[in-house]
């Protein structure tokens, strides 16, 4: 019977998820589903997903990976547009930030998100301080549009 | 056509999840490794997998880190902390040291409702058992190191009343002591000189906001940082002294181990009531998710909405004060006395409405001999606390905007008793005795 109950919470899991292969050896995985969110068992290597509207790519890797419960930790965020691949420009800003929605609260503090190339971002400050469901908001902004892509991340 | 019905409501669980598990295999790609039971931890406990896994969260303490004291492993450091600790000249009435609320034989606490130095004070005395595994300090955490909390009391009027330039003259004053500092943190200030270091003295802050103002400005800027850096450094060898208050090894890190190795003799180091009780707390009880890792902490601030000690309404900001006291402390970790002034947390901490009335999750380790519990000490004994989340009984009303965590849990009496077991297991005070005892009882130099 447990044998079942993970079969049926990882099939949901990866049946939410998208289905695209790994990049011949690496890590990388990419999902989308419901409103830009994603969902993801605590990755390592490098995640990507988009928004609800597919304008944007964002490919993320955490460090270190993968993402511990409360351990500080930084991501390298990419931003890129969905349709041509081509990094956003310096006019766009990207926001990060998370949340235990089943809590109610947040995390206790405030990421830092520095620009450190075209379209690429370093994110510090981040810290997930207790096990269970988080989510973590990547709002890009551009103009007075903002749109976000969710992760969905289950911590144990 | 019944017999069918009957069949698939009986089985709806499973077939759903054979139809979930079908489109995953149609699509997932085929290096996606399936989660598989070890079957070397099959047979061997009442755990689940994932009560497994949540388990071994909680073994392991790490070693103690703090980059902002590069003294917390200094043995001299420590020896220097240990006599401070003990010393009752620290006071200003020469009667009040750290271990009269820190008492090693009460827990490193006081085994009192609220706290009691010069005058009774707000809340009660935490323990200081693994205290410097601690990411804030203070039940409001208004410090964000230990050297920077060990600060506090000793200026503080309603605890031990004294001052840093008093604490720097104790210090050069006394052979031993002088020599231990000045072999860790080199010569001290030249303080004979009285008209350049007054007697006492100690600029206002938010430990006494009426603090000897006059006397502290007379001084010139220079010879206010050196006293400063001695009161920091008095902070950084309290703290590395109180880095050996480690319970690492209780009978759960016994059974913890025997569980991830398959050793049933370890695993004896836990009762079968205790065992069960393991099984509450890190499943449906739901205990781990503040009581995380493996210090039985997640470190942070909540509401636990325990009633007030006399009954009333809660005036006590706890956490919505001490956010803005560790952002404004000059001794924090982004600070100059620190030994690693970025990437702190403090650096990146958020303050909030929603802060008020919060207090940080206490660790478990020997949390059998910390009675009594709760930021007022408002229950006396383990039981109460457990009946206490089991019922929610005269809880305070949740805020508007608060978080959702706590429900009432419903357990049994003979779950209140298994859970009770298991915290019971969790204590261990084993140390070297030498740093539990002043040092003139002991051969520490």
């Amino acid at each position: 019977m447990q044998i079942m109950r993970i079969s049926v919470s990882m099939a949901i899991l990866i049946s939410i998820a998208g289905c695209e292969q790994p990049k011949a050896g690496g890590t990388s995985q990419t999902t989308h589903g419901r409103e830009g969110a994603s969902t993801s068992k605590n990755p390592g290597g490098s995640v990507k997903l988009f928004d609800a509207e597919k304008t944007y790519r964002i490919e993320f890797s955490a460090e270190p990976s993968p993402i511990g419960t409360s351990a500080p930790f930084l991501l390298h965020v990419n931003v890129t547009r969905a349709s041509t691949g081509e990094p956003v420009g310096d006019e766009s800003s990207l926001v990060v930030d998370a949340a235990m929605p089943e809590h109610r609260h947040g995390m206790n503090t405030q990421p830092r998100v520095s620009r450190v190339g075209r379209g690429q971002f370093d994110v510090e400050g981040m810290i997930l301080h207790m096990p269970g469901r988080w989510e973590i908001y990547f709002d890009v902004t551009e103009g007075a549009v903002t749109r976000r892509a969710t992760l969905q991340l289950e911590l144990e | 056509m019944i017999q069918v019905m009957r069949f698939v409501r009986r089985n709806l669980p499973c077939l759903v999840s054979s139809v979930f598990l079908l489109i995953f295999m149609s699509c997932a790609p085929r290096n996606v490794k399936l989660q598989t039971i070890d079957s070397s931890h099959s047979n061997n406990s009442i755990f689940t997998p994932q009560e497994f896994r949540r388990i071994l969260k909680h073994a392991s303490l790490p070693q103690v880190s703090d980059p902002t004291n590069r003294y917390q492993n200094s043995e001299s450091a420590a020896i220097l902390g240990h006599r401070l600790f003990f010393d009752t000249r620290l006071s200003v009435n020469n009667k009040i040291n750290c271990a009269a609320c820190h008492d090693p034989t009460k827990g490193l606490a006081d085994g009192k409702p609220i706290a009691e130095g010069l005058e009774t004070g707000r809340r009660h005395t935490p323990s200081l058992w693994n205290v410097a595994y601690n990411r804030w300090f203070f039940w409001d955490g208004r410090a964000d190191s230990l050297w920077a909390q060990a600060l506090h009391p000793i200026e503080s009027p309603a605890e031990m009343g004294f001052s840093r330039l008093a604490a720097a003259h104790l210090i050069y004053g006394d052979a031993v002591l002088r020599r231990l500092y000045e072999s860790t943190f080199g010569a001290l200030p030249t303080l004979s000189d009285d008209t350049r270091f007054p007697a006492q003295g100690k600029p206002a802050s938010s430990v006494d906001p009426n603090g000897n103002d006059a006397t502290w400005k007379s001084m010139n800027a220079d010879d206010q940082d050196a006293i400063n850096r001695v009161f920091a450094n008095i902070g950084k060898s309290l703290a590395a002294y109180e880095s050996k208050l480690v319970s690492r090894r209780s009978p759960f890190d016994v059974f913890a181990d025997g569980l991830a190795t398959d050793d049933k003799n370890k695993m004896a180091a836990l009762s079968p009531a205790a065992q069960r009780g393991l099984k509450l707390f890190v499943g449906s009880a739901n205990c781990r998710v503040c009581h995380a890792g493996p210090n039985f902490t997640d470190g942070e601030f909540h509401d636990t909405r325990v009633p007030t000690l006399d009954g009333g309404q809660p005036t006590d900001p706890g956490r919505f004060n001490g956010a803005n006291e560790v952002i404004h402390d000059p001794f924090n970790a982004t600070g100059a006395f620190s030994d690693e002034r970025t990437g702190s947390f403090v650096e990146f901490l958020v303050n909030n409405p929603e802060n008020w009335g919060r207090f940080k999750t206490p660790t478990l380790r020997n949390v059998a001999r910390t009675a009594p519990y709760m930021h007022q000490g408002q229950f006396a004994t383990l039981n109460e606390v457990v009946d206490y989340y089991s019922t929610l009984d005269r809880a305070l009303p949740a805020g508007h905007h608060g978080e959702t965590i706590l429900q009432p849990l419903f357990l049994s009496e003979d779950e209140e008793h298994d859970l009770i077991a298991f915290l019971e297991s969790l204590t261990d005070e084993n140390i070297t005795p030498e740093w539990l005892v002043p040092a003139a009882n002991t051969k520490l130099p």
